[in-house]
């Protein structure tokens, strides 16, 4: 009987392979908390945090478009966390991550009007600007804090207060690993389903599909409202994770650079390899970082192009070989 | 009222300087589709060699003080023609055929490794050859004191922008380069030798890249970082004026220049941001840029 069920279920869809590596992937990761010492933890839970922003390039990219700008959302969902709690004193975690996505939503929302009508390097570029426009805003007004940004102090989780004075703990790790764990969901379901089908007619032939009555404007606004908000989400989360945000860290142009090069190291071929490409690029760089201090830029450079010259579908071709 | 001599100055001095820069990365772009992110590090090694040389010069020998003016154009020739003919023979010309921003993204990590690379030739310590811009003197321009090599400045963006200009209309070089342009493929079968006239091309950007960081350095601090700042200038102008069009690139510069000269005049904070706000309202009126030509799309 409970055979027959299952079969059901994965007849309609509600159970497959992918579902299950996913739930997979969140106990290991939950599990990890007991295994691994603090570093590592404190380093997967950030590459989780950036991850978000590169989950959000995937969708862009299945689309055909690409970033380079996406640190301006990044920055948003943080400085929406900082300033909440540093404006309006509130410390409940849920509520900050609430305002982070509500200005990633309330800004993509309106600058999609005008960013939806470019492609290619226009796109990236034009995001490029948005985003040096609001670290020049940033940088100079006082009173967003200028170069030197917000700290947080304690949070809350639904009103209890976390007696831990470490930022990393239980419940700032299973949150960022569960919330992440919960978009790469929604990612998934929302790449199968017709609209996100469409995503790679439009990267095939853009005129061919607006022949087909697809509004290829709409469709890009569309994504990119759903891939600025997971950018804000990854920033709220940033800053819950690290405490203190900057400008410089954030919006300028080199963060969304390197975004933008995780991005195409991880490939868009399926919704793991963004997680998995930013956890990798993180350990190299604080392994780099660690033990070449002064010359790691040289060492990401040279994975970079080593990656792109190898690994020409990104790191997602080694798990998910596309069949021809 | 008074300062508007001032604005006019200051902002043709800025734009040129803008132009410099932009100019080789349009033209790499115009050629080969190659938006090339490693440009800001062709400037600044352009620029500490300079720096380098002339205060070498400085310390050793204290005759014939303008020959300091040869350093700038030998620093740009020699890192201009071994970075740039390196960088297209064993890195672009494996990848020409992939996706625009693939390349983009191989440019950004020659990019990382350049600025690390000038940080252990050169070391963090901060350069100040402020000498050759003091040989020159100062000028009066309509009862302003003004530098005579910014100025210099102003002919030497004008120089560039004639030389183009007269290479592309007159000369078979430049009829060539057109047919490359418009038809990569079609050129070839008809013999032009394409690959020849994209290491060309790519070496004598990253020449005029390292031109523009050799002619400033002079005027600035020559410190790390400063690669970074001059790229997504840029990009900016570049961007503005319509990718691959150099006279397009020099009304950008100009336009940019203006609009951050008047900020910095009335209201400095919004110094940075002005840059890419007039880019973002030049866009939202003409999606390619001033000049750029509207992409022929497939069906």
């Amino acid at each position: 009987m409970a055979v027959k069920k299952l079969e059901r279920y994965k007849m309609r869809g509600l159970i497959n392979k992918d579902k299950l590596l996913l739930i997979a992937f969140l106990f290991t990761f939950i599990s990890f908390w007991f295994l691994l010492p603090d570093y590592a933890i404190n380093t997967i839970s950030l590459s989780f945090c950036n991850g978000l922003v590169i989950l959000g390039l995937l969708l862009l990219m299945r689309a055909g478009l690409i970033s380079f700008g996406h640190g301006m959302y990044y920055c948003l969902g943080g400085y929406a966390v900082a300033m909440t709690y540093n404006f309006l004193q509130i410390k409940e975690v849920f509520v900050l991550i609430a305002f982070s996505v509500l200005a990633g939503f309330i800004v993509s929302f309106f600058l999609g009007f005008f960013v939806r009508r470019f492609r290619g390097i226009f796109f990236a570029m034009l995001n490029l600007a948005l985003s040096m426009i609001l670290f020049g805003i940033i940088v100079k007004s006082i009173s967003l804090g200028s170069t030197d940004g917000f700290g947080i102090k304690e949070l809350t989780y639904f009103n209890h207060a976390i007696e831990d004075e470490k930022r990393l703990n239980i419940f700032s790790y299973l949150l960022i690993v569960i919330l992440t764990s919960l978009m790469m969901m929604i990612v998934m379901t929302f790449l199968k389903s017709p609209s996100g089908k469409i995503l790679e007619a439009i990267r095939e032939n853009e005129i061919r599909s607006s022949y087909l009555g697809i509004s290829i404007n709409k469709q890009i606004h569309k994504i990119y409202i759903f891939s600025s908000t997971l950018a804000a989400l990854g920033g709220g989360l940033m800053v819950i994770l690290i405490g203190h945000i900057t400008p410089e860290d954030t919006a300028y142009w080199t963060r969304s650079g390197e975004f933008v090069f995780v991005a195409i190291l991880s490939g868009s071929l399926n919704v793991f390899a963004p997680l998995i490409g930013s956890l990798f690029f993180e350990f190299i760089r604080s392994y780099a970082l660690f033990y070449f201090p002064n010359t790691w830029q040289m060492i990401i450079g040279v994975v970079l192009i080593l990656g792109i010259l190898y690994l020409p579908e990104g790191i997602g071709s080694i798990f998910n070989k596309r069949k021809k | 009222m008074a300062s508007i001599p001032f604005i006019i100055l200051d902002s043709l001095v800025y734009a040129s300087w803008l132009f410099m820069v932009a100019s080789g990365l349009t033209l790499i772009y115009g050629v080969m589709k190659v938006l090339n992110v490693a440009h800001g590090s062709l400037y600044a090694f352009g620029a500490y060699a300079n720096a380098w040389l002339i205060g070498w010069y400085f310390n050793n020998y204290t005759e014939f003080e303008f020959l300091s003016f040869l350093f700038i154009p030998i620093s740009a020739l020699v890192i201009g023609i071994i970075l740039g003919f390196l960088i297209e023979k064993f890195f672009l010309r494996k990848i020409y055929f992939r996706d625009e921003i693939v390349v983009v993204l191989v440019t950004y990590g020659l990019f990382l490794i350049f600025e690390d690379a000038m940080k252990l030739i050169f070391g963090t310590t901060s350069y100040l050859p402020y000498q050759p811009r003091m040989l020159l003197g100062n000028i009066n321009v309509l009862s302003i004191p003004y530098v005579i090599y910014d100025l210099a400045i102003i002919g030497i963006a004008a120089l560039i922008w004639f030389l183009f200009n007269f290479i592309i209309k007159f000369t078979k070089i430049g009829k060539l380069l057109l047919s490359v342009i418009n038809d990569r493929e079609m050129s070839s079968a008809l013999g032009i030798n394409v690959n020849k006239f994209f290491i060309y091309t790519f070496t004598f950007g990253c020449l005029l890249g390292c031109l523009g960081g050799a002619v400033s350095a002079p005027m600035i601090s020559v410190v790390p970082g400063i690669g970074v700042e001059v790229i997504v200038l840029a990009f900016a102008v570049v961007v503005t004026g319509g990718l691959g069009s150099v006279t397009g690139a020099a009304i950008g510069a100009l336009f940019i220049g203006l609009a951050r000269t008047i900020t910095i005049f009335y209201a400095p904070q919004l110094e940075l941001f002005i840059v890419f706000f007039v880019m973002a309202i030049i866009l939202s009126f003409k999606p390619e840029g001033l000049f750029g030509s509207k992409e022929v799309r497939k069906i």
